[in-house]
């Protein structure tokens, strides 16, 4: 920490960084394991290798039928979320004749963070984005919150002139942890608003998401705390990897989240987009910045206090990522942190299971930590696949009897078919069917997945907090 | 200045394109001379004239223009894709091809597994995105995998000592196109990959060197991660990354000649030491038997003929030998089909691929051609002429040569063994099945007995094959 801080800034930044943690230590990550997580994942592995060693067919064909248990399970909550979100009324919808309705002196004060960190164009992203926002000047508060050690754009956004007159820049002193939530907690201290939403600096809102979400939160009243708006790529057709990486986003939020809602499942906010009253953000301790999804982690938590959250019909231009290393550098981080999260969540389970009911608490397994760990172990299925084609079926045969062959086969087959079709809907609905086809492409896209997953793993252990920085702005310096 | 920098390049592109295309020309005039027939008649040297094709096309890829280069890269990609590259290579090399013995002469899976095993080295070494730079020269190590030319053109001759040839020149010649810092990079890492290559087979072959290959390998990585060009642990920042590539970079050929003077030497010991049991006895043509036993070829043609076992028809050579039988010289003629010789005639091997083990012998009949007349010996035909028994029984063993354990007796009492392991332990009976009617016609021919003497230095399989007979001729009691 700094030695140069006055000291309420001092205070600010310890709140900043330690404000969920002192409060609440077993709900934040900044341990990895917690208490006797370690004796016992220690003692389960070790369990695992004493067996493997003594009776290795038998072990591995538990294990195997144990992954093909949780990946029949995984499918079918995924079709299950998928039919939910198909419904109407899944998410909410506000008409632009009814954001508009509201009189401007009626708006309630807007409290915008914009988190950024290198960002060049810094003057250019927000000006074309949240500075097209429908909503009062005066009722908004904008925070541009930039890193001290990142003197580039500090410099950059306060020469810029246009730029100031929009928003507030605020210089997050540097520490460690250096991710976003910590740089968000600093700007949530001093927000001014009563509802806060975040931004990344090169998004693009609509217009009239504000209007909307404050529409929408009057509605549902006091009990919705947080409203999700769907986020979208508007470089879809850039190369494989975003027409991929935006089929995978769009059945996300606009398929699998309202499903999510409708199943009564805690739904793991996206990075940006969340709308949130400032209440109760500061009622949960904000974001916790040891976690690096700080998002998924908040709406879990907001859940686990009571608090609803919902999905609202409006949607934020991003850019998707083009670039292989790049996109599975975030990928990494974001499973690091949906493990994290599930570390987190799960160190209480029974008051868990209690807080959120059966139903929540098993959606949140197979969802959040379910993710990379099915990502990860998705590796050894395409290998065992692959000796199965190459190597002749006598290979494997010990390991999969009959009564196991058979159904991993029809696993196998009708669960990438379901998802595969499930993708194709969600091109259909998102009216883009031009991305139809590349759901075809979807096995491919998995194999990065898996690799972001193992990275994410090792990562895991040997340095939780780390936030894998995703280069920004690819689509203009190929275009 | 700008005008001699580009024309400075275009002569450079220029000199690369013209070796390359020159390499490739000698590469084809060489295999028309007369010294070269023996090889190209035994081998896919003539696939030597894909390479100009080659060269054009690495030629317009390198030459459109500049290159984007993003400065993204992450350790972990590398170090996870070379793993996993290195799996794929290792398996194709050591599991699939050996699984898939009754198709390997045709597959070629471990010629197929030489871009693999650079594109890993390459990655690993160098970063994933240099290497993704380098899949065009990739592109290139694998078009020297034979089976498609063997599909495609059954009349070329095929084989397998070219595509190793081949690869070396399509290595050296593609590595000429690439700016000098590239090259060194092929270079170093073809060299080491091909050393991989090689002590896999070795471990492959001799089971003992398996812990060898390991240690090596520990030995590389460790002093890798020692010269900080691997490091696992966190994840890279940026700043971390942009670090260290300076020190990779900073590699040169004069620093790295030990390292690649002994990965030669590695490369070269086992190929030298391996080619007698992996190749020379699955592609050696009968003729090599024939002139063991004293006979002259006058010729082959290719000929079309069933198969058998439902296959289609398929291509087959008809050997015309002109050989001693009751004092005088006669013609017969000797048709050879079946896996182990596709390669060596370039037929259509799909036949092959198809029957399976089990069901393809590769001698289906045998056609004594006298004075214009044929007659066509069935092998249950107890008047089979034993020449022609003999050398059926060779080119059966030939194919099957990986999977016999044969003991070889020659006429000095010398005792040779050629341990041939036999993983599967299926084929022993049919090898005494196959002894028992050879000695069985034999003791009907045992006035023909002499001319199957042998010489005891050499060691031949062909000849080896056939002093067994007369070895277990000479100590059958029923004689």
């Amino acid at each position: 920490m700094s030695t140069e801080l006055s000291e309420k800034d001092a205070q600010q930044l310890h709140e900043s960084i330690f404000g969920l943690a002192d409060a609440n230590p077993v709900l934040s990550a900044q341990k990895v394991l917690y208490g006797n997580q370690a004796v016992y994942f220690a003692a389960i592995g070790l369990l695992n290798i004493a067996l493997l060693f003594l009776y290795p067919r038998y072990t591995l064909i538990v294990m195997i039928t144990g992954l093909l248990i949780a990946s029949m399970g995984a499918v079918t909550f995924r079709w299950m979320l998928f039919i939910a979100g198909l419904r109407e009324g899944s998410t909410i919808k506000v008409t632009d004749e009814e954001a508009r309705a509201v009189p401007d002196h009626e708006l309630p004060i807007y409290t915008v963070l914009l988190p950024a960190f290198r960002e060049p164009d810094i003057e250019h992203d927000v000006l074309a984005g949240v500075g097209q926002l429908e909503y009062p000047r005066d009722k908004l508060d904008i925070k541009l919150l930039l890193e001290a050690n990142d003197q580039e754009t500090v410099e950059t956004a306060l020469a810029a002139t246009e730029l100031t007159k929009l928003v507030e820049v605020v210089v997050v002193p540097t520490a460690h942890p250096q991710t976003k939530p910590k740089a968000c907690n600093w700007g949530l201290i001093d927000a001014r608003g009563e509802f806060t939403t975040i931004y990344d600096a090169e998004d693009v809102p609509e217009p009239l998401q504000l209007r909307r979400a404050v529409v929408a939160f009057n509605r549902i009243g006091p009990s919705l705390s947080c409203l999700q708006a769907r986020l979208t790529y508007h470089n879809d057709r850039q190369n494989l990897l975003t027409r991929l990486f935006t089929i995978e986003y769009d059945g996300w939020f606009t398929n699998l989240l309202p499903g999510l809602v409708a199943l009564g499942v805690p739904i793991p906010l996206g990075g940006t987009s969340n709308h949130l009253r400032t209440h109760a953000l500061r009622e949960v301790r904000g974001w916790d910045p040891f976690n690096v999804t700080e998002d998924a982690d908040l709406g879990v938590r907001l859940r686990v206090l009571g608090y609803d959250s919902a999905v609202l019909d409006s949607f934020t231009l991003e850019e998707a990522n083009s670039d292989a290393i790049n996109w599975v550098k975030q990928r990494s981080r974001w499973h690091k942190g949906y493990l994290q999260t599930g570390l987190v969540h799960i160190r209480q389970p029974v008051k868990f299971v209690r807080q959120l009911g059966w139903k929540g608490a098993l959606g949140f397994m197979a969802l959040i930590p379910g993710t990379p760990i099915l990502c990860a172990l998705n590796a050894l299925s395409m290998l065992t696949t692959m000796i199965w084609w190459l190597g002749g079926p006598k290979l494997l045969a010990g390991l999969y009897p009959g009564w196991l062959l058979y159904p991993s086969i029809l696993a196998a087959v009708v669960g990438n078919a379901a998802t595969v079709f499930a993708h194709v809907v969600v091109a259909a609905r998102s009216k883009r069917p031009y991305l139809a086809w590349t759901c075809f492409l979807l096995p491919m896209y998995w194999l990065l997945m898996t690799m972001a997953a193992v990275k994410a793993g090792v990562q895991l252990i040997t340095n939780p907090s780390y936030w894998e920085k995703t280069t920004h702005g690819l689509h203009r310096k190929t275009t | 200045m700008a005008d001699e920098g580009i024309g400075r390049r275009r002569a450079v592109f220029g000199f690369r394109v013209a070796v390359f295309i020159a390499v490739a020309v000698l590469a084809s005039l060489h295999q028309t001379t007369d010294g070269a027939v023996a090889i190209r008649e035994r081998s896919a040297f003539g696939m030597v004239l894909v390479a100009p094709f080659a060269a054009g096309v690495v030629a317009i890829i390198r030459g459109l223009g500049q290159r984007r280069t993003l400065h993204i890269h992450d350790r972990h990609v590398d170090v996870l894709l070379s793993i996993a590259l290195l799996g794929a290579a290792l398996a194709f090399t050591a599991l699939f091809g050996p699984r898939m013995w009754w198709a390997q002469p045709i597959l070629r899976l471990d010629v197929l597994a030489r871009p693999l095993w650079v594109a890993a080295a390459y990655s690993s070494l160098f970063g994933t995105r240099p290497m993704l730079e380098q899949l065009p020269a990739l592109g290139v190590l694998g078009a020297t995998w034979p089976t498609p030319y063997i599909l495609a053109s059954p009349l070329l001759p095929a084989g397998t000592l070219a595509p190793f040839i081949l690869s070396v020149i399509l290595s050296a010649t593609t590595a000429a196109l690439l700016r000098s810092r590239a090259l060194m990079h092929l270079f170093i890492a073809g060299v080491g990959a091909s050393a991989g290559f090689q002590w896999c087979r070795l471990a492959v072959a001799t089971p003992w060197a398996a812990p060898a290959v390991s240690v090596v390998m520990v030995i590389v990585v460790a002093t890798l991660m020692r010269q900080k060009w691997i490091f696992l642990g966190s994840g890279p920042s940026e700043e971390e990354a942009t670090e260290r590539r300076p020190a990779i970079d900073k590699l040169s050929l004069r620093s790295m000649t030990p390292i690649v003077f002994v990965a030669a030497l590695v490369s070269l010991i086992p190929s030298q030491a391996l080619a007698e049991i992996t190749y020379t006895a699955s592609t050696t043509p009968p003729r090599e038997c024939a002139s063991v036993l004293g006979w002259q070829l006058q010729g082959t043609e290719i000929h079309r003929s069933p198969l058998g076992h439902g296959a289609p028809a398929t291509v087959t050579r008809r050997c015309r030998y002109r050989v001693p039988q009751n004092g005088e010289m006669r013609t017969i003629a000797i048709d050879v089909s079946g896996a182990a010789l596709f390669t060596d005639l370039g037929a259509n091997p799909l036949p092959a691929l198809f029957a399976g083990p089990g069901r393809l012998d590769p001698v289906d009949r045998t056609t004594n051609v006298d004075g214009g007349k044929a007659d066509i010996f069935d092998w249950n035909d107890p008047t089979i002429p034993t020449e022609v028994l003999v050398l059926s029984w060779y080119a059966r063993s030939s194919q099957h040569d990986h999977w016999h354990r044969v003991s070889l007796i020659v006429p000095d009492d010398k005792r040779a063994n050629v341990e041939i392991p036999d993983p599967t332990g299926r084929y022993g009976d049919a090898l005494q099945s196959l002894i028992d009617r050879v000695l069985t016609v034999m003791r009907t021919r045992r006035d023909q007995l002499h001319k199957y003497s042998v010489e005891p230095k050499d060691l031949g399989f062909a000849k080896a094959l056939t002093a067994t007979l007369v070895t277990a001729w000479e100590k059958d009691p029923n004689r």
